[in-house]
């Protein structure tokens, strides 16, 4: 357990340090989510009613596209100079090696959201009711969902030619459920319906959370084991 | 210590090693020579356990690495690449192998590998901003930081300047010397016959020669390297 530990720490604190210095994951989801809704922000009217209606779509969006983009980028500095063949020879579980890597993913995710996000409410207009903590849960149970599947196929797409393609090919058909419910949740309380309606849109994400997060687990060791 | 036996691995309908069969003894040095494109690499990943044979079986102090993982910490392995995280100082990279591996008291050990590799001056300096041959030199440190009893190097002499090959040269000697099994792969003649106890010639992913560096034929070598045999 010590050893899981230290080397979650160690794995974990890595990508940070690393990141803190390249920026280029953070800025690559940020600038991306940014762009779209910038775009989206354009194509609708100022007229609040419409901007409420569509910004649940908008936000998942760009969650959705800018995140298959940058996590792509997290696995590839692994690739760098082989360092994932050190990892796969070090004496690291595989299963850690993936929770360290989901973790940070998610670290990512959340935080390029938390500068995000205050650009999305003022340029949509939103009001402040819905930036409550069960929008906090639902952001951060999509979020999950993404890095669980992401940090999955970021290694399967870092083998093939066209890896930055490849990416949101194989990713986004598998988060339709997570992207469907965390709408879905998001809409709820952006429109201030019955908080009874939220609750099956949370059991779908975190089932769907807990099961990816199963699988890509136990999928990880076979596909960075070669 | 190292047994590898029929192994045979293929890439696509082409056969890279076909049924080797060896077995190499604990604290030997041994070469493995070849032309480009002989198998030497392959071989040497396949006994990291960074890829896994098509058949055939593999036994490092009787265990399979590809199935026991534990036995992997046994191994060092630097490769043409480095293993190294170009935003990282060297410090840094070789603190979070250190983390890694588990080392006792790793501040200590950092410093002896880098004084080993003539990198103590530059410790601070993110690995980006090292030439190759530097890069080089840290990856070799990173391979021994956990003091391996099996090392695995493949073709440690490709972009190091004279001095530092020496330099490496002393290295292997004094390693082999207090008991590591070394395994690795070169195109010096000269080289291989004066760190290693035991030469390999590969070719077509056969083995075809097994010698003491005294017995060794050094036209057949020339002859291979010409593509005349």
């Amino acid at each position: 357990m010590n050893a899981v530990c230290r080397h979650l720490a160690a794995l974990i604190g890595k990508d940070l340090r690393i990141e803190s210095r390249s920026k280029d994951v953070v800025l690559t989801l940020i600038l991306f989510a940014l762009t779209i809704v910038v775009i989206f922000n354009f194509a609708f009217d100022a007229d609040a009613e419409q901007s409420r209606s569509a910004a649940p779509g908008i936000l998942w969006a760009a969650i959705a596209f800018s995140s298959s983009i940058g996590l792509g980028r997290a696995f590839s500095r692994e690739q760098e100079e082989g360092c994932i063949f050190a990892l796969v020879l070090s004496p690291i579980d595989p299963g850690v090696l993936y929770s360290a890597k989901f973790l940070g993913n998610l670290i990512f995710l959340v935080f390029c959201e938390a500068i995000f996000l205050p650009i999305f409410w003022i340029l949509f207009d939103l009001p402040g009711h819905v930036l409550q903590p069960m929008f906090g849960l639902v952001l951060l149970l999509g979020s999950a969902g993404f890095a669980a599947v992401g940090t999955l196929f970021s290694a399967i797409a870092a083998e093939s030619r066209a890896r930055e393609l490849m990416l949101p090919i194989l990713m986004l058909p598998v988060l339709v459920p997570v992207i469907l419910a965390a709408l879905n949740g998001t809409r709820v309380l952006f429109d201030q319906l019955d908080r009874a309606d939220l609750l099956p849109w949370i059991k779908l994400l975190v089932g769907f959370d807990l099961i990816f997060f199963v699988i890509c687990f136990l999928l990880y060791p076979y596909i960075v084991g070669e | 210590m190292i047994e590898l036996i029929q192994i045979g691995k293929r890439y696509g309908w082409r056969w890279a090693l076909k049924e080797l069969n060896l077995h190499i003894h604990e604290g030997e040095c041994t070469a493995f020579m070849g032309a480009n494109g002989a198998g030497k690499t392959t071989l040497l990943k396949i006994i990291a356990a960074l890829t896994s044979p098509s058949h055939g079986q593999i036994r490092i102090e009787g265990q399979d690495p590809h199935q026991n993982g534990k036995i992997k910490k046994r191994i060092g392995f630097a490769g043409h690449q480095t293993f190294l995280y170009g935003d990282l100082t060297v410090e840094e990279n070789l603190a979070f192998y250190s983390t890694l591996y588990g080392i006792p008291k790793a501040e200590r050990r950092i410093e002896q590998v880098l004084e080993q590799v003539g990198l103590k001056s530059r410790r601070q300096e993110r690995v980006r901003s090292l030439s190759r041959g530097l890069q080089q030199r840290l990856s070799l440190a990173r391979a021994v930081l956990h003091n391996p009893p099996v090392l695995l190097l493949d073709e440690p002499f490709s972009g190091l300047d004279l001095r530092f090959s020496e330099k490496l040269k002393d290295l292997i000697k004094n390693l082999n010397r207090r008991g590591t099994t070394i395994l690795l792969t070169t195109h010096e003649l000269a080289t291989a016959k004066e760190l290693c106890t035991r030469l390999l010639l590969l070719q077509n992913g056969h083995l075809q020669l097994d010698e003491s560096p005294a017995a060794f034929p050094t036209k057949s070598w020339f002859a291979l390297l010409r593509g005349q045999v």
